[in-house]
């Protein structure tokens, strides 16, 4: 199977400026983690919209709401999506491609639109609370369970889970996941130890000077560790290797702090239905967003994020997916147009089919396009991403079309 | 593995409307299907052992993912696909599409092999002369479909369906088709029917010997590499 890329650009008054088209080179770790969810019929969380929507592309535009017809159990009842979560996606980013790529960094989205299914009962062999979570954005997701840490797959849940007891036996308050190790934190010794992501084994343990450790997250980019304390609302930098205090910043809010996610140099701190996002390299808050429900434990896995919502009062504590523009991926006025699936056509020895999107810069600035990439499924993946041989300049009044074509000869 | 991309096209990526088509003439592969094939005696001694790049993604392959991500849902007619009886039925999305896991002794979907030797062409939409289960030659006892969960690497992602095929028919049997297909529903009712789609088909001009007493392993790797 083949794949060819194309880019049009047009004048405000609708005339061709400029069209490019190559070869798509890549499908990345998405796509075969959506045919094993497909081929095995084991969609994530038994959800069967997971294996109905894999591979679900065709899209109205940004910010329309699709809604999903009713899970097959009720606390998987609600579920609607943003237009612009399933389809072609663009990016003025310009990182390299890796299989292991599995969002869009720099997506350029439109703040009005969320996707939200509540709820996936994330923990739903067990009968006690999700507190922390952590994932490496590919594949696993690790998740408390009382004093209990679980390891799960993102794709197929016939896979099993690893279950170790948390350090020192207290509920982990705090988990993030270093590319190699797994890190929890609690409120009971603000203890953070270093684990071993399979079997929990503790293999370095440091001490916070928090008051009250309530959050932990990982800078993949520059190899550190943040700590949150809810204490004193600081959140510290520390040295993974020695837990040194490298810096600190005040986070200035007033109201419960549980947890935070680190994604592309900001840390993201949700605070009931709002989600701060700030510059830990300046310690301001740079950006604040609603969300769509009310969260406490957020993990970012790929295109989307995984919370966890308040306590429910009941014998479990379900947790959500959800889709939402970061910071820098916040244009309100970027008219994103429905992504068309066209009809195949097939002659002997060939046969293709072409998806297209229309993306209007009414954003004010000029926006250079470097990276295009597609979106599927339920949670919705990143299934292939392309940088641009030539980035696209698109002026403010101008349009750009994307098209991806996927193709088969015999 | 892949086509190697043409670096004069490297060198030139800004191109006129008229020149973008020439662009892709070699175009990157961006998924294929790998075919393993390995024969062992009960002893563990392998006879045989080959690993080619399959050929054939035939047309269901396409439609199939095309309905999906089309998103045809309830409401509409649904896509005509032809299943591996023939018949020409209605396909849209359903929970349970795609699903290839099949259990020992079930030879309707999975990996299935043939005596077929024609070669493959897109509009292919059943094994030409597919080897049933069983133990009269010369049938073959398919195993349970195993589907590994998805491998990656620094360049290549992919996830790997096996199937093995034990000769008990008391002759030798040589294979020349190994396919695959994949289980979706007809809409022609509410709750839909279930039907049966190759979406591969490769076929060994040499064969494939499996003498009696010993075992056929498939492996298709369905391989996306950058």
């Amino acid at each position: 199977m083949r794949g060819i890329v194309t880019n049009e650009l047009f004048g405000s008054d609708g005339k061709l400026l400029k069209k490019d088209k190559q070869p798509s080179r890549s499908l990345v770790f998405g796509f075969p983690k959506l045919l094993y969810t497909l081929f095995t019929d084991t969609p994530w969380c038994h959800d069967t919209r997971g294996t109905k929507y894999a591979l679900a592309m065709a899209a109205p535009p940004a910010p329309t709401e699709i809604s999903l017809e009713t899970g097959n159990y009720p606390w998987a009842s609600e579920a609607y999506f943003s237009g612009q979560m399933w389809g072609i996606q663009i990016s003025e980013d310009d990182h390299p491609i890796t299989p292991f790529d599995s969002y869009i960094r720099g997506r350029l989205g439109n703040a009005l639109g969320f996707g939200y299914s509540g709820a996936f009962r994330v923990n739903s062999h067990f009968s006690r609370r999700c507190r922390g979570m952590a994932s490496d954005r590919m594949q696993s997701v690790w998740h408390g369970d009382s004093a209990d840490i679980v390891r799960r797959y993102l794709a197929g849940d016939d896979l099993g889970m690893v279950r170790f007891g948390a350090p020192n036996g207290r509920i982990p308050q705090g988990l993030t996941f270093d590319g190699i190790y797994l890190w929890s934190g609690n409120d009971s010794d603000n203890l953070i130890h270093r684990m071993d992501p399979l079997t929990g084994a503790v293999n370095l343990e440091w001490a916070s000077p928090g008051t009250a450790i309530w959050g932990l997250a990982y800078d993949l980019e520059n190899d550190k560790i943040y700590s949150m304390d809810n204490g004193t609302k600081l959140i510290y930098r520390h040295d993974p290797a020695t837990g040194v205090v490298e810096d600190s910043f005040d986070t200035a809010l007033t109201d419960t702090l549980y947890d935070m996610e680190w994604v592309d140099g900001y840390l993201y701190v949700p605070v009931g239905t709002t989600m701060h996002v700030f510059n830990p390299a300046t310690g301001l808050r740079v950006h604040s967003f609603r969300l769509p429900v009310s969260v406490r434990y957020p993990v970012f896995i790929g295109p989307y994020w995984l919370i966890a919502p308040p306590d429910t009062g009941t014998s479990y504590e379900s947790c959500g997916f959800f889709f939402f523009p970061g910071y820098g991926c916040d244009l309100p006025n970027l008219e994103i147009g429905g992504n068309e699936v066209l009809r195949p056509v097939i002659a002997n020895p060939n046969g293709e089919f072409t998806m297209r999107r229309i993306f209007t810069n009414l954003t004010g600035a000029d926006l250079t396009i470097r990276k295009v990439g597609i979106h599927s499924g339920c949670p919705v993946e990143l299934i292939a991403v392309d940088l641009l041989g030539t980035p696209v300049a698109v002026n403010h009044g101008q349009e750009l079309r994307v098209s991806y074509t996927f193709q088969i000869t015999v | 593995m892949r086509a190697n991309m043409d670096s004069k096209m490297k060198a030139t990526p800004e191109v006129s409307v008229e020149d973008a088509e020439k662009k892709v003439a070699d175009m990157h592969v961006l998924m294929q299907a790998e075919l393993e094939t390995i024969v062992r005696s009960p002893d563990g001694k392998v006879s045989h052992h080959d690993v080619r790049k399959a050929e054939s993604f035939v047309r269901q392959w396409l439609e199939l993912l095309w309905v999906h991500a089309a998103s045809l849902g309830r409401v509409s007619e649904g896509y005509a696909m032809r299943d591996t009886g023939n018949g020409l039925r209605r396909i849209r999305t359903h929970m349970d599409n795609w699903f290839l896991h099949a259990l020992a002794a079930v030879d309707t979907h999975g990996i299935l092999v043939g005596l077929g030797t024609t070669a493959p062409t897109i509009d292919d939409y059943r094994m030409e002369d597919q080897i049933p289960h069983g133990i009269i030659h010369p049938q073959l006892q398919y195993s349970d479909m195993a589907v590994g969960y998805p491998g990656i690497n620094m360049n290549i992602s992919q996830i790997t369906i096996t199937r093995s095929f034990a000769n008990a028919s008391g002759s030798a049997v040589t294979v020349y088709e190994i396919g695959a297909a994949l289980r979706a529903y007809d809409r022609a009712s509410w709750s839909g029917i279930v039907r049966y789609f190759l979406v591969l088909r490769d076929v060994i001009a040499a064969g494939i010997g499996v003498p009696v007493g010993d075992t056929l392993t498939i492996n298709y790797r369905l391989q996306c590499e950058l």
